[in-house]
């Protein structure tokens, strides 16, 4: 059947409103949770030397409302913790009087923070810090990186060559 | 080679159900405008995934690399894996659609976009809604984007590549190119053989166990082989036969995670055997070091050995299996052995819904002097094509040090794909 002279027009539309669809839902999607004062909070409640690393409550250091998950923050949850700084502070005085010790080393929770290690590590001595994500090798500071350009010229190869046959 | 020409099909086959006879551009654009706001709606208020289903052995699919890009399952779908998951994944409302149609709807965008035979599309939009309440404290509930990728693929020949781009609701991962963009797999690769063999090298899936949407599963969280964020770069081989398929991986690390000392460098393989198309059994192993462990934070050689299992016994009912011993070897304390076991069983009464419960266990060792029990139950809805919606109530027993917590949970999905 011959297309009616709408046609060209009628897709054009609809390809547009489906990625714009979809566009809209992944981006006003996003919303980041992390709570970026609660570090600071916790080594000046504690009188920590150093404000712990984000992986002692979010999951390997993802920053994100569903990514704490660890013992610590579980136990910090237990304590009555409802993601609110006066929460935050009463659930740490709660787990010092109870000597919380999430990772079972012999040292309490709040030991741990004072002490600058990681009360999720059974590890003795083991110090909190947050790795790096980015792409270390893709794009070094000052270095343009060589996955995107290597793919698209790939992309050009293949179509090039589709042409051709 | 091109199907036939640059128009959509939609624009050729009369009496589509998607475009009704429209006369002047502009009824055609309020159409447009409320199938969109629909869409839009139907994509923020609902959400779940679509990647890899190890339950489709009920369809007599025991291997993947027939329907994914990736030889060992999920992410970008093959146009043969468009169909059949078009075919036998959404829930048929009135009457089975024509094959003509189930090939329309399969396609990219269900068609709304012609791509050359040699590149492969797809993109997946799973927001959802997570809520976590411990012993008696408060719920906490939280929305969350899991995922937003934009997925391309070459198939020229024996030439592969793929990558993925997307946006997540967490602020860094380690998929993260920058900030929550996020890239979880870039790879090129070479199949040989009629797919048989392919080898690649990228940022790859790492090759162990069940590879499963549940990336939460505590074998896969415990061994870091969820398809979520822990994909590393390395080369792998892959074999897939009608019987037996497997992929061994060589690990230099994830280069998306610094300092270097944080890169986990090793193996993984897994072997699967399919005796029937309808049941797999296999074994997995995985040995990594790494200067700087990502939860212990000190020099950790980790193993993982384990038995997976794939089932069909009768169509409906899908059982999974998987059962890892671990073993931690970091500087400063003892060796930990520990073991890992998951239990899941999907059953689909009717065509696109399918009710499954699971249930998880994790020795005590490493962090705690208590075992961790978890048990769920959730549905799995496949509303309509490229669409699906997912509820599951989680309740666990988790040990942390000389404690357990009890954990009730629950997470309500949407997921949209084109």
């Amino acid at each position: 059947m011959k297309p009616s002279p709408n046609s060209h027009w009628i897709c054009r539309l609809r390809r547009q409103a489906a990625g714009l669809a979809f566009a809209s839902a992944a981006l006003l999607s996003v919303a980041a949770q992390a709570k970026p004062d609660f570090p600071p909070e916790i080594a000046q409640h504690v009188s920590a030397p150093i404000a712990p690393a984000c992986s002692v409550c979010h999951l390997d250091g993802k920053t994100g409302g569903i990514t704490v998950v660890t013992p610590f923050a579980m136990a910090l949850r237990a304590h009555g913790f409802a993601d609110s700084s006066a929460s935050l502070l009463a659930a740490l005085d709660q787990m010092a009087t109870d000597g919380t010790d999430s990772d079972g080393d012999g040292v309490s929770d709040v030991a741990e923070l004072r002490a600058g290690t990681d009360p999720n590590s059974p590890v003795p001595g083991a110090a909190t810090a947050d790795p790096t994500y980015g792409c270390a090798v893709a794009s070094p500071p000052g270095r343009p990186g060589w996955t995107v350009p290597l793919l698209l010229s790939a992309l050009l190869f293949v179509r090039r060559r589709a042409r051709r046959r | 080679m091109r199907s036939a020409s640059t128009h959509c099909l939609i624009a050729r086959s009369s009496g589509n159900i998607l475009v009704p006879n429209m006369r002047s551009p502009r009824i055609a654009a309020y159409f447009v405008r409320a199938a969109t706001l629909s869409l839009f709606l139907v994509i923020l208020l609902s959400s779940s995934r679509a990647d890899a289903y190890p339950w489709m052995v009920r369809h007599d699919h025991p291997g993947c690399v027939q329907c994914h890009m990736d030889p060992s399952g999920a992410g970008l779908l093959t146009a043969y894996g468009r169909e059949e998951g078009e075919a036998v994944l959404p829930m048929r409302w009135g009457a089975q659609p024509s094959d003509e149609t189930i090939a329309r709807r399969a396609r990219f965008a269900w068609g709304l976009v012609d791509t050359p035979d040699w590149l492969l599309l797809g993109a997946g939009v799973r927001p959802g809604l997570v809520g976590v309440k411990v012993d008696s404290g408060a719920m906490s509930v939280q929305t969350v984007l899991m995922q937003a990728d934009l997925r391309a693929g070459i198939r020229a020949g024996g030439f592969r590549a793929s990558a993925s781009l997307g946006v997540v609701t967490v602020d860094s991962s380690p998929a993260s190119v920058t900030g929550n963009l996020v890239s979880r797999e870039h790879w090129l690769g070479y199949a040989f053989a009629h797919d048989s063999v392919t080898l690649r090298a990228g940022r790859l899936n790492v090759p162990f166990g069940i590879r499963s949407i549940e990336h939460t599963a505590w074998v896969r969280q415990q061994t870091r082989t969820d398809i979520n964020d822990t994909q590393q770069d390395g080369v792998a081989l892959a074999y897939s036969s009608p019987w037996l398929r497997g992929e061994a991986m060589g690990i230099a690390g994830n280069y998306q995670v610094s300092p270097a000392a944080r890169r986990e460098r090793g193996y993984s393989a897994y072997v699967e055997v399919d005796p029937r198309p309808w049941a797999g059994v296999g074994v997995s192993s995985l040995v990594t070091r790494a200067d700087l462990d990502p939860n212990l934070h000190v020099a950790n050689t980790r193993q993982a050995h384990g038995l997976f299992a794939r089932v069909s016994p009768v169509t409906p009912l899908v059982l999974l299996a998987e059962f890892d011993a671990l073993l931690d070897a970091p500087t400063g304390m003892g060796a930990s052995r520990r073991w890992v076991g998951f239990l899941q069983a999907d059953v689909e009464p009717r065509q696109g819904i399918h009710l499954i419960a699971a249930g998880e266990g994790l020795s005590a060792g490493l962090n705690t002097t208590q075992r961790s029990w978890s048990g769920w139950v959730g549905v799995d809805w496949f509303v309509w094509s490229h669409i699906d919606l997912r509820a599951d109530f989680v309740r666990q027993a988790l040990g942390a040090g000389p404690e357990r917590f009890q954990v009730t949970s629950f997470i309500l999905q949407g997921h949209a794909y084109l």
